[in-house]
């Protein structure tokens, strides 16, 4: 190998106590494509941070082009950039300025002409060719917004581009899109890239070569063709995955239907559709971002004010808003964790318990014996420690905060429980407990789960059913064996195998 | 152990837990202070110091009280307590012929009505919060101003027991009528189910919204009770004078907002507890006591409480990140 | 219909302020006339000033409470120190400004605490410091010359005080569009974290934020001094609510990002034409509060629920 690109040297860095890195060496070979991968907790944002100058380590060294690096302060945007794994997008600020934000090669009056055709151009390659330069950020969807922070990254024309979990909000059409940008970069302008993602198979489909991370340390690097998927999970978590194949449940006839929709429609956003399903059974709806799966989803829980009947158990229950969800016994669980998901700032028992504050209190008074008891049983049915339960919810890794947004509205006793994007930036060992947990919940309390999830392996791992939606439009609604990823695809990139379709793609 | 075992206010550790070290700071700090005054500072320990410094914290403090469920729900501070207690003292002295609780009463349904107008236009209607209290603020001086035709009204017949009776010498029934909403605040905010929803709501609203909490009412409840704290105010501050005029809580608004803030209440919402605003009136009434028995000068006073504000804030934030 | 569909309160401004011009103009032929222009551009140089140093703050996702006491120290600053040298009144009075919005601005982001915070203590120092300087009575300017100076018009309608307003106005809104400050401002304000990661310079943002506040402000009450003569501890009374009022009329928005001196200076000129047309037909006291309350309460509902579901039926 030639001379690395970059190299870092025994980084280690605490946060209080807890050491999130503890001697972290990393070579990156010039115009490699380099996957990261670990769990949640493992260091690979903290590493990142540094290698970007966002944080100063405690000790070691980088050097970026065959230069030392100053630790803790910002590395120059045109030898190393990052994308962030929180989107660093400013809704008030147009495409152009977003793009160019941060951007060295901007004077202190900031002409904007000579920049627009460079950053045009970048768009188009990233698949915004409809996307005006002068739109204010803030009125584009998610998928764009990321998309966004893509083509800055690759705008300041940087040596190494590092990507942080870029693909969390896109669909698999948009990935495809990144990825093959990517793979231009690197081969046309020999871009050292590295990936950090959750998604094991994009590991595979983009990296040449991968590092694993656990606990602070470095485990191993290693060329992507000669590893198995196998074995690079048992390197990320220390030991074999011991979920096994999750044997889906299969529906059984003459059972009546939990949920049933008939002429379900939100005009604009879905079409009229009928689905039952029976208790007991998990179904996943999936579909690229604006499909219509994920706002079905959220119509259910009275988020929009959709048309058509609604029935629980046989019994009407079209629901005008959450609270008369949760009062018909209808639980959601927001995709987006920190802001409408969990109270942060506030104990772990009291989340625990926050929606379920009717039943825990007497004529308006809180009981705390109820409070505790409810609070250490759901702690104990989601894999919390129950010692935890005054802490705050901030002070827990993001699987944790998972399992207590999930808890919280599992409390409520539902019929049917909504989750959208139910382990979105969950690592694998929590994930497999999420998993695990709603499964329980469904065979147990008979409890029939619905979840939108962008994330195939998800789709695949944890539902009985899968219902695939195209442009607004069911495409198929089959049982788990039945399907597998590339007819998911198929479905929500294409649609139905219909002339018609076919002639309009 | 109460229901505080989900909050970390439980044991001695969490006293000084990093969201509660300010608080606890502010209140060993007032206690020390007023020791260490009782003892260097001569007629400072006298019953009618003391009562003065109660009645000073009595009035700021009820109506920091009140400001405090708005501040802990999530909607920073309201900025028409001023004139709503300038409103509340001019209806306490029209009313004072009835007697001293009914003239009460009806300042206090006052500041409800205004109380519960604003939180129908921030909580239901969803205004900014702030502006819409500085413009409810402007329409509450501007109705007072055209009732009392601008000018001071003045009670009849002599002082009241509530404007300067005691129940003890050194302690004013003010200060009792001040504990005694401390108390039921405190009790309400940590103990009852509306307070747990008002205080989740100031952690994050979005969240509390989704997780089905009653958000609107919650908004509501809260600037009912700033409404009802700032008429208190206005009608103590009527019964001390025996008069009732515009000026009365003219520095009303700011000083409740740094009484708060002193105590520990965070200005974001969700932290703090109504203790801590009692910790903090009492710290800044005590600070302002000793400069005045010290012949110090009002803009002097001015200045100390300036500075304990910051030096409060900004100790309070250093500390809470050390214990990070 | 389609502007107003997107942004009520827009049109909502204009229309107020046309609205009022007309009304006063019929109701008092004095309205109109160049000495009563001559006085409201007097009256907008005050307020604008503490409001456009306010919109800023607002702007980069901070608050500025100690604006409407630095008009009082600051005044009082100029004739104490400028009383021999009127220019080196003024420099200390700028001096003071930008050195106390120096520390806002430092302490605020060295503590992580709310600008609210720290400024309001800031806030009541200030205004115990003025009633310091004061030291009991309203202070004098003896140099006639430059009093005078700053009262004669140009025009019949501006006055130098105007002038500088409105100068500094197009100054901040041409470096909000077109510096690189500028964009780093209106990102810090509009999504502070994401600004950070993506390489604004964020602390470099709000300092200029809480400097050029500090600034305004002490040249807003340097002016004043000079204009009328004297200074005195009560004249930033009042000047923080109406700025903030001004602020958010104008199309400012408290959660940071967005609005600019431009829909800034339509608020405050809304104020200034309100009071000084109430003024000029003899309103009474109560009638003033009112509908200085009324103004504001039309703003807030146009930010609210109502415009929303305007909004929706318009669009």
């Amino acid at each position: 190998m030639s001379a690395p690109i970059l190299s870092a040297r025994g980084l280690k860095k605490s946060y209080g106590g807890v050491r999130a890195l503890r001697g972290m060496d990393i070579d990156l070979a010039e115009g490699e494509i380099h996957g990261l991968c670990g769990e949640n907790g493992a260091g690979k944002s903290t590493l990142v941070k540094i290698l970007g100058g966002l944080v100063e380590p405690d000790e070691g060294e980088l050097g970026i082009g065959g230069m030392q690096v100053e630790l803790g302060t910002p590395v120059d945007p045109a030898l190393l950039s990052i994308v962030h794994q929180e989107l660093s997008i400013i809704p008030h600020l147009s495409v152009l300025d977003n793009v160019m934000l941060g951007a060295r090669d901007v004077g202190r009056i900031y002409r904007r002409g000579p920049f627009r055709a460079h950053v045009r151009q970048v768009l188009d390659s990233v698949g915004l060719e409809h996307v005006s330069l002068d739109v204010q950020a803030e009125t584009l969807p998610l998928a764009e917004r990321q998309l966004i922070e893509i083509a800055r990254g690759i705008a300041r024309g940087a040596r190494v581009l590092l990507l942080d979990e870029p693909t969390a909000t896109l669909s698999d059409g948009e990935i495809e899109k990144v990825f093959a940008v990517m793979r231009r970069l690197k081969a046309e302008q020999g871009t050292t890239i590295v990936i950090i993602s959750h998604r094991l198979n994009e590991i595979f489909a983009l990296t040449d070569r991968v590092t694993v991370l656990r606990s602070g340390q470095h485990v191993m690097t290693a060329n992507t063709a000669e590893l198995t998927n196998a074995r690079l999970v048992e390197a990320m978590i220390g030991h074999e995955l011991q979920t096994g194949e999750i044997a889906p449940s299969q529906a059984r006839e003459g059972v009546a239907p939990r949920l049933s929709l008939t002429g379900w429609s939100l005009p604009g956003r879905f079409a009229s559709l009928e689905l039952d399903v029976q208790p007991g059974q998990i179904v996943s709806l999936v579909g690229q971002l604006g499909s219509g799966a994920d706002t079905l989803l959220e119509s259910l829980a009275g988020l929009h004010p959709a048309r058509g009947a609604l029935s629980l158990d046989g019994k009407a229950a079209t629901p005008r808003g959450i609270a008369e969800a949760y009062a018909a016994g209808i639980a959601y669980v927001s995709e987006d964790r920190a802001k409408r998901g969990v109270f942060l700032e506030a104990a772990i028992g009291t989340n625990l318990v926050s929606q379920i504050l009717d039943r825990v209190s007497r004529n308006g008074w809180m009981v705390s014996s109820d409070v505790r008891e409810r609070a250490t049983q759901l702690a104990q049915n989601f894999a919390i420690d129950p010692a935890r339960l005054p802490h705050d919810v901030s002070t827990l890794s993001g699987g944790n905060q998972q399992k207590v947004s999930l808890g919280k509205a599992a409390a409520l006793g539902p019929r049917l429980l909504l989750l959208n994007e139910p382990t979105r930036g969950v690592d694998i060992g929590a994930r497999a407990e999420i998993y695990a947990q709603l499964r329980r919940l469904a065979e147990a309390d008979g409890l029939t789960i619905l979840f939108y999830s962008t994330d195939l392996e998800e789709v695949l791992d944890a539902s009985d059913r899968i219902v695939t939606f195209y442009r607004g439009a069911m495409v198929r609604d089959a049982l788990r064996p039945q399907m597998d990823a590339d007819a998911i695809l198929h479905d929500i990139l294409h649609g139905p195998d219909t002339p018609n379709t076919e002639a309009a793609a | 152990m109460s229901a505080a075992t989900l909050s970390r206010t439980s044991g001695f550790g969490g006293l000084f837990a990093p969201a509660r070290v300010q608080a606890t700071v502010i209140q060993i700090a007032t206690v020390v202070m007023f020791l260490a005054a009782c003892a260097f500072i001569e007629n400072f320990a006298s019953a009618s110091n003391i009562s003065s410094i109660l009645y000073a914290a009595s009035t700021v403090g009820i109506a920091a009280v009140g400001l405090a469920s708005v501040t802990i729900s999530g909607n920073l501070f309201a900025l028409s307590l001023g004139s709503t207690a300038a409103f509340a003292s001019i209806v306490y002295i029209a009313a004072s012929g009835w007697g001293v609780l009914p003239a009460l009463a009806a300042s206090v349904a006052l500041g409800l009505v205004f109380g519960l107008l604003q939180g129908l236009v921030v909580g239901w209607l969803r205004c900014n919060a702030i502006i819409s209290t500085i413009a409810a603020g402007s329409l509450i001086a501007g109705l007072a101003t055209w009732v009392s035709d601008g000018r001071t009204v003045l009670a009849e017949g002599g002082p009241s027991w509530l404007g300067s009776g005691t129940l003890i010498p050194g302690v004013p029934w003010q200060a009792v009528l001040f504990l005694l909403i401390v108390i039921v605040g405190e009790v309400l905010m940590q103990r009852t189910r509306a307070g747990w929803e008002l205080r989740l709501r100031g952690t994050n609203p979005d969240a509390a919204e989704l997780a089905g909490l009653r958000v609107t009412r919650m908004v509501v409840l809260s600037y009912v009770l700033a409404g009802a704290g700032a008429a208190i105010a206005g009608a103590l501050i009527a019964a001390q004078s025996g008069t009732g005029n515009l000026r009365v809580g003219a520095d009303l608004d700011f000083s409740a907002i740094a009484a708060m803030l002193v105590g520990g209440v965070a200005i974001g919402g969700g932290r703090g507890r109504i203790i801590d605003v009692a910790s903090g009136t009492l710290f800044l009434a005590v600070l302002t006591n000793i400069l005045l028995v010290n012949n110090f000068a009002y803009e002097v006073q001015l200045m100390v409480k300036g500075l304990a504000v910051l030096v409060a804030v900004t100790a309070g934030a250093l500390l809470a990140r050390k214990k990070r | 219909m389609k502007t107003l569909a997107e942004n009520p309160l827009l049109a909502l401004r204009w229309l107020l302020l046309l609205g009022m011009a007309v009304i006063f103009t019929a109701a008092n032929s004095y309205f109109p006339a160049a000495g009563n222009i001559f006085a409201l551009g007097e009256s907008f140089a005050l307020l604008g000033l503490v409001a456009l140093g306010l919109a800023l703050t607002i702007l980069a996702g901070e608050f500025d409470l100690s604006g409407g006491a630095m008009v009082a120290v600051s005044g009082l600053i100029m004739l104490k120190c400028g009383a021999d040298n009127a220019v080196l009144g003024l420099l200390a009075a700028l001096a003071f400004g930008g050195l106390v919005g120096l520390f806002n601005g430092i302490v605020t982001l060295k503590l992580g605490v709310s600008s609210l915070v720290t400024t309001l203590g800031v806030m009541i120092l200030l205004s115990g410091f003025a009633v310091w300087l004061e030291g009991g009575q309203a202070i004098n300017f003896e140099n006639y010359d430059l009093t005078d100076a700053f009262n004669m018009d140009w025009f019949g309608v501006l006055s130098p005080r105007s002038v500088i307003t409105i100068v500094l106005f197009v100054v901040t809104g041409l470096m909000l569009a077109f510096t690189r400050m500028g964009r780093d401002i209106i990102a810090a304000g509009s999504h502070r974290k994401a600004a950070g990661m993506a390489g604004a310079d964020v602390r470099g943002a709000v300092v200029t934020t809480f400097v050029l506040s500090g600034l305004f402000a002490a040249l807003a009450g340097a002016l004043l001094a000079i204009t009328l003569g004297r200074a005195s501890s009560t004249f930033g009374a009042n000047l923080l609510l109406q700025g903030a009022s001004a602020a958010i009329l104008g199309g400012v928005a408290l959660s940071g990002g967005v609005g600019r001196p431009f829909g800034v200076a339509i608020g405050v000129l809304v104020l200034a034409v309100l009071n000084n047309g109430l003024g000029l037909i003899g309103a009474s006291s109560p009638a003033i509060l009112l509908l200085n309350g009324g103004v504001l309460l039309i703003a807030v509902l146009a930010g609210g629920a109502p415009a929303t579901w305007l909004r929706a039926r318009l669009a």
